[in-house]
């Protein structure tokens, strides 16, 4: 099988074919007739330019960075710029520490804006390490780990509703139990089946549930819930509540991370990674691996309850978006933009992606139209130019890229 | 222990420290609401008019000495996202917000307001929920769900003869919202509500609805949604050969639904507010939104406006931004704008709402 | 329960369900035209096209281009240009197929299931937001002038009434299926597109070329997917952006309902997702006809994890 070695090999033809084939959306506008109810087309220029006045700068720019990435490559160090770095700062779980207390302390001296938009970094980064476990650690694919996040943040807003005397900090392992339970039950009978089932079957789930949520009046319907106010992070003391909140937030994520760290060096993540080299060879070895993965997927989900409900105690306010497809395919990109099966890089990963489009938002209001478009071109060339993530291990690398 | 307290003390002194090195010398207003996404246009429209509003104002020497920025955002028509906005608005140190356009998001948006303190005018949100919860300073600059569901059940029973509607919604805090109240009034009439059935918003084929409307021997059909269902579903309607009328609420008011359903479309029956557009005094409103952002004004930009003006004469007579203040201030008394005099009750809505039935006529909205 | 049933009713109720028959079937069609895309991607490369839906959305758009093309050339006979449309859409969604895998997904083809996934993912996110970029955030209409006569057109096939909308739909569906077997079970090239969905490796080596192979059934699989976009389109009269993304998770579901990488499969779940939704819609509520769309997906995986006319195959992971 002949394949030629850069995509780029035949890079006229590309472009020649997606110049014909975006023309008439590019260059071209519908006339509707109403009164005779025909349509008519016209040439018209200006959608095109303005597309292409955005989109090509910003290509030349991501060419630039790539550019520079390569140089660094070639003469700054054997080790990609982000792997050095994220590896210093969360290495070990001393450095974690220290890097998240730093963080912590950080807050006093950022703005209010910085801490919620910190916060809410902080719950995707909860969100992206607790996917890696199934799909970084056991190569399981999820495309419905929204609906954890969702049930998570249901039980605590529901459960504060009907326990009015509910502690706040009572959303972790509430959030963790209930999503893990829910979990293990969904996990259960396509974890026998083949990798990709497990795939589907989360995605059916998140898309009934969201429906379930949307219709049932428990839950709200689509106005969703407002948690109790005595449920929610709160000011302490001279702490205000903004601070509040992303101290516990960074506290959170520190120990979902440390817990992580821990299970990965340990004898059950060694496992993990032998089912994910080689399944067969596992089992031969005596590992139970149905069991295993069970339990991989069960620590996955209630770790994103534990977002989930974190997210409902400090938003205040939970509702059927938390569920939708567009989150679980976010959470997806994090872990795979910082790299499967890093956790320096699903945390990463969760930061780039959760600011970018926020501060592309804020900074370029423009061209903030443009922001899902860019996400997916990312997503794109991530996965043809570097499919290990940004600090990826090179034993995934080789998986990724194919023996072939 | 005194060590760790000595360092946090040390560094809430870092802290105050940067926080006052900028001296606030301006008064800043939040412009919050869907701009981007499906919505984006009809969302942009009240936040361009509120910025023109502030435009004027600034031209004019701005409130209490200070000049207004605004600082818009954009909550994509998300509820979580209208919660980011938020905490990003209160943080920046807004003094009041003008938004959000979303029902779904101007509900959970406004506890964070209120938890904040701030001042909300919604010139959009018509979820009775809104200002249903006891928040003393928000404020809805347009009608409300019940009332809209009310005049549009009264004018089913009353004014079209009807005893048997199927109501139908597209499960979102507006469209349900707004279906409930009209069969609330409907029954409590004496009609019956034959059929009570929602379908997800990005539902575009109605067929097996329009059977089980057809089973349930409904004469007409209300509909709470937007515009970009209801087309497609009078349409569906009438190619299933249902004649009977078809009513909605000011989500279906929109150019875009007559593009749909074409200049013949009959028994269309809409509640909206009165035509504002065409009255005098909004002309140079719209001549000025016109030069600035190269549009026609939508449908909300003039509630965007209002609100704006409304809200900074408020400040401007309190003499303060405190958010109580401006909020006693803001009940005190009438307040004149382009969409009519503006009074609000104590829950924060208006006196006196206008709904009015609008149908199709010639390929164009008119009073009926 | 002692009354006899009254026989109008009955045979009202009868006629009724006949009519959520056509009408769930007719919607059941269009999930199985585009779920056979997924299932041909799938059975060749193993892979789930997330970006398909899309493809099936960028057919919607290409209809209405090209009958305002016609429209704007002075053609406005239904009979000619709605033919027209649907193959001139069938060709520009193949192009964009062809494309598609072309950039996002050849350079990937050896690598772990994960990383093609993301690409289509990626896709799909791209395309969607190419076309709301491009054209526009809001609603096109398609051309009622164009649907209307067919809406209107009705016969009566006994007790139920039948329009000519459903049955362009159902007679191209048919056609196309029919012509999908054909070339899949009869022609050399069909041969030759099982022989690598089998063992591409072992294809190559008999002298067969790969890469155009699988291009063409990402363009097989495209056509299908946009003659099913062009008709929904003008069944439901509205299109945008976002809306292939509900019908092809949707058709993505029949696929696997049906069993994954079998073509039979692809249709029989298809037309079944599209009646229970209907059988809810009418019924139950519509409120419920995702869940139980989905409740059945994941009943059957747990009862027949292969699907209903899969076959068994290994462990793949």
């Amino acid at each position: 099988m002949s394949l030629p070695k850069n995509i780029f090999g035949a890079r006229a033809a590309i472009l020649g074919g997606l110049a014909i084939l975006t023309a008439p959306f590019l260059w071209t506008r519908l006339d509707p007739d109403f009164a005779t109810g025909f349509v008519s087309l016209r040439l018209v220029p200006e959608n095109g330019i303005q597309f292409l006045s955005v989109v090509v700068p910003a290509a030349l720019v991501a060419l630039a960075i790539a550019g520079l990435g390569r140089l660094w490559a070639r003469y700054g160090s054997s080790k990609p710029l982000f792997e050095t770095a994220s590896h210093r700062l969360f290495e070990s779980p001393r450095a974690m520490a220290a890097t998240f207390a730093a963080l912590a302390a950080a807050g006093f001296v950022m703005s209010g804006k910085a801490l919620s938009l910190g916060t809410f970094v902080c719950i995707h980064m909860m969100l992206a390490i607790g996917l890696n476990v199934t799909i970084g650690f056991t190569g399981l694919l999820v495309l419905g780990y929204a609906a954890f996040y969702a049930t998570g943040a249901y039980t605590f807003a529901i459960a504060a509703h009907a326990l009015p005397v509910l502690p706040t900090w009572a959303a972790l392992p509430l959030g963790f139990t209930v999503a893990a339970g829910v979990g293990f039950l969904v996990g259960l009978p396509c974890l026998r089946l083949r990798g990709d089932y497990l795939a589907i079957v989360t995605l059916g789930f998140a898309e009934a549930l969201r429906e379930i949520l949307r219709n049932l009046s428990v839950t709200g319907g689509d106005m969703g819930l407002v948690v109790p106010m005595q449920a929610r992070i709160k000011a302490i003391g001279p702490v205000g509540q903004g601070h509040a909140s992303w101290i516990a937030a960074v506290g959170v994520t520190l120990l979902v991370a440390l817990f992580v760290h821990r299970l990965y060096h340990s004898r059950i993540g060694r496992a993990w990674i032998a089912i994910r080299e080689d399944e067969t060879a596992a089992a031969m070895m005596g590992i139970p691996v149905v069991r295993l993965k069970l339990l991989a997927f069960t620590v996955s989900a209630g770790l994103a309850g534990t977002a989930g409900a974190f997210f409902a105690g400090f938003a205040g306010f939970v509702d059927p978006s938390t569920a939708t497809f567009e989150q679980s395919v976010l959470i997806l990109a994090m872990v795979i933009l910082g790299g499967i099966g890093s956790l320096p890089g699903s945390i990463l990963g969760a930061a780039l992606l959760y600011l970018a489009p926020t501060l592309l938002r804020d900074w370029f209001p423009a061209i903030s139209d443009y922001r899902l478009f860019f996400f997916g071109c990312i997503l794109v060339a991530m996965m043809l130019f570097r499919p290990q993530g940004l600090c990826g291990s090179p034993r995934h690398k080789l998986e990724l890229e194919g023996a072939s | 222990m005194h060590k760790f307290r000595t360092i946090l003390t040390a560094a809430f002194a870092v802290g105050a420290l940067l926080g006052c090195q900028k001296k606030e010398n301006t008064l800043k207003i939040g412009l919050a609401g869907v701009q981007t996404g499906p919505d984006g246009e009809i969302g942009t429209a009240p936040i361009r008019g509120s910025q023109l509003a502030i435009d004027e104002w600034n031209a004019k020497g701005g409130v209490l000495g200070l000049q207004i920025e605004a600082v818009s955002r954009d909550d994509e028509g998300k509820a979580n996202q209208a919660v980011a906005v938020a905490q990003e608005l209160v943080a920046a140190g807004v003094k009041a917000v003008i938004g959000h356009f979303n029902s779904g998001c101007s509900l959970p948006a406004s506890e964070v307001y209120h938890q904040a303190g701030i001042v909300q005018i919604t010139p959009a949100s018509t979820n009775p929920q809104v200002t249903e919860r006891g928040f003393n300073q928000t404020f809805r600059l347009c009608g409300r769900d019940d009332q809209q569901g009310d005049v549009s059940a009264k004018f089913a029973f009353d004014s079209l003869e009807l005893s048997k509607v199927a109501v139908i919604h597209n499960k979102t805090a507006y469209g349900q919202g707004i279906a409930e109240v009209f069969r609330k009034t409907f029954e409590a009439k004496g009609g019956n509500v034959s059929l009570f059935d929602g379908l997800a918003s990005e539902e575009m084929d109605f067929r097996a609805t329009i059977s089980a409307i057809q089973k349930s021997g409904a004469q007409a059909v209300f509909f709470g949604g937007m515009y970009n269902q209801g087309g497609p579903f009078y349409n569906q309607l009438r190619q299933a050969g249902f004649k009977g009328a078809f009513l909605g609420g000011d989500g279906i008011y929109d150019g875009e639904l007559i593009k749909t359903v074409g200049a013949k479309a009959d028994s269309v029956f809409i509640t909206f507010g009165p035509d504002f557009m065409a009255t005098e005094s909004a002309k140079p409103f719209l001549a000025a939104y016109k030069a600035k952002f190269g549009q026609d004004a939508g449908g909300y930009a003039i509630y965007g406006y209002d609100a704006a003006n409304i809200l900074l004469e408020a400040i401007q007579k309190a003499g303060t931004t405190d958010a109580d203040k401006v909020s006693q201030t803001l009940r005190s008394q009438s307040w004149k704008g382009l969409t009519g005099d503006a009074e609000f009750d104590a829950k924060g809505d208006l006196k006196k709402a206008n709904y009015v039935i609008w149908t199709i006529r010639e390929g164009a909205f008119a009073v009926r | 329960m002692q009354t006899p049933p009254n026989p109008d009713s009955g045979a009202l109720l009868f006629s009724q369900m006949l009519e959520i028959l056509i009408n769930g079937l007719a919607r059941g069609s269009v999930y199985a035209l585009v779920a056979l895309g997924y299932t041909m991607v799938y059975g060749i490369l193993g892979m789930i096209n997330f970006a398909h839906g899309e493809i099936f959305m960028i057919g919607m758009f290409a209809a209405v281009f090209a009958l305002g093309a016609m429209g704007s050339a002075g053609l406005v006979a239904v009979g000619i240009t709605l033919p027209l449309a649907i193959l001139l859409a069938m060709a520009l969604s193949a192009g964009f197929g062809v494309m598609n895998e072309r950039i996002a997904y050849r350079k990937l083809r050896g690598a772990h299931l994960l990383a093609p996934l993301t690409s289509a993912i990626g896709m799909s996110i791209v395309l969607q937001n190419f076309v709301m970029l491009s054209v526009t955030k809001g609603k096109v209409d398609f051309p009622r002038a164009v649907a209307q006569p067919l809406a209107n057109t009705t016969w009566s096939l006994g007790p139920v009434q039948l329009t000519a909308l459903q049955a362009v739909i159902f007679a191209t569906t048919f056609a196309l299926m029919c012509g999908l077997f054909w070339l899949v079970q009869r022609t050399r090239l069909g041969i030759a597109l099982r022989a690598v969905a089998q063992d591409r490796t072992m294809a190559s080596l008999c002298g067969m070329k790969v890469d155009r192979l699988i291009a063409f059934a990402f363009a097989l699989g495209s056509a299908l997917a946009a003659a099913a976009g062009a008709m929904v389109a003008m069944y439901q009269g509205v299109l945008r952006f976002d809306s292939g993304y509900m019908i092809g998770l949707k058709a993505f579901t029949a696929a696997i309902l049906g069993g994954i990488g079998n073509i039979p499969g692809a249709v029989l779940g298809g037309l079944i997702i599209g009646l229970t939704e209907d059988l809810t819609s009418y019924t139950i509520k519509s409120e419920w006809k995702q869940t139980t769309a989905f409740a059945i997906l994941i009943l059957v995986l747990w009862l027949r994890p292969r699907g209903l006319l899969g076959e068994r195959v290994a462990d793949k992971v």
